[in-house]
C-alpha cells in the first residue's frame, strides 16, 4: 500500500525506481547483487507491512527464509507449500492472498534453481512493501518478452532485474491510472 | 540463512518464457472462470 498522500507517494516512487536501477547497474556488471541491496529492503518491506497491519504474509516471508535451511531439501517445497496453504486461510485480503501465492511461487522457482536469490528478494521485497501480488504480473511478462528476444537473438545477456524494473514502473503507471 | 545469502542474479531465459506463459494463462483463466468458480464454491458450502 503507497502513502496517501501525492508528495510521500513520489518519494516512494523515487526511492524504489533508484534502488532498482542500482540492483540493475550491479546485476548488469557482475550478475549479481550486492546482500545490502537485497536483504536491507526486504527487511524495511517486512517493517512497513507490519505497520500495515499484514502480519500474515509477513510470517509467511520469515518462514519461507527459514525453510531454505531446512536439511531435507527434498521437504522443503512440500512443508512450504503447507505454509502457504496454511497461510491463505488465515489471509486477511484477497490482495494478501494474491501476494502469498506469489511469495511462494517465487521462492519455489529460487529452490530449484530457476531464480537467483538476488532477484527472488528484490520481487519478495516489493510484495512485501505493496501487499499486491499483481505487482508479479508485469514481471514476469516483460521477463517472457526479454526471454523471447534472447531466444531469437540466440543470447542470454539480459539480466532479470531488467525485466523486474520495467515491470514495476509498469504496474506503477497502471495503478496510478486505474485510481 | 541460505536465501538471505544468495546475491546471484539470473539472465532471462527459456524459464522466463515458459514462466509469462504460465503466469498469463493462469490469470486470463482465472478472470474468465473465477466469478464462475466463487459461486460453484458457495453452491456447495451451502449444501454442505
Amino acid at each position: 500500500m503507497l502513502p496517501s498522500s501525492l508528495p510521500a507517494q513520489i518519494t516512494v516512487w523515487v526511492l524504489l525506481l533508484t534502488w532498482l536501477v542500482i540492483c540493475v547497474i550491479f546485476d548488469l556488471r557482475s550478475r549479481q547483487v550486492p546482500a545490502s541491496l537485497t536483504v536491507l529492503p526486504l527487511i524495511l518491506a517486512a517493517i512497513w507491512q507490519l505497520i500495515q497491519g499484514g502480519w500474515q504474509l509477513v510470517a509467511l516471508v520469515a518462514l519461507l527464509v527459514l525453510l531454505s535451511d531446512l536439511p531435507q531439501a527434498k521437504w522443503r517445497i512440500p512443508v512450504a507449500c503447507a505454509a502457504t496453504v496454511l497461510g491463505l486461510s488465515i489471509a486477511a485480503s484477497p490482495s494478501i492472498v494474491y501476494a502469498m501465492l506469489v511469495v511462494f511461487a517465487v521462492w519455489a522457482l529460487w529452490e530449484i534453481g530457476a531464480s537467483g536469490g538476488a532477484d527472488a528478494k528484490i520481487i519478495i521485497s516489493l510484495v512485501l512493501f505493496f501487499a499486491d501480488g499483481l505487482l508479479f504480473i508485469p514481471i514476469v511478462l516483460v521477463g517472457g518478452v526479454q526471454g523471447l528476444v534472447g531466444l531469437v537473438a540466440r543470447r542470454k545477456t539480459i539480466p532479470y532485474t531488467v525485466a523486474i524494473a520495467v515491470g514495476t514502473v509498469a504496474w506503477l503507471w497502471m495503478i496510478s491510472y486505474s485510481g | 540463512m541460505r536465501f538471505l545469502q544468495d546475491r546471484t542474479a539470473i539472465e532471462t531465459s527459456e524459464v522466463a518464457v515458459i514462466i509469462a506463459v504460465v503466469v498469463l494463462v493462469a490469470y486470463g483463466a482465472y478472470q474468465l472462470l473465477g466469478a464462475r468458480i466463487a459461486q460453484v464454491v458457495q453452491d456447495i458450502a451451502g449444501r454442505i
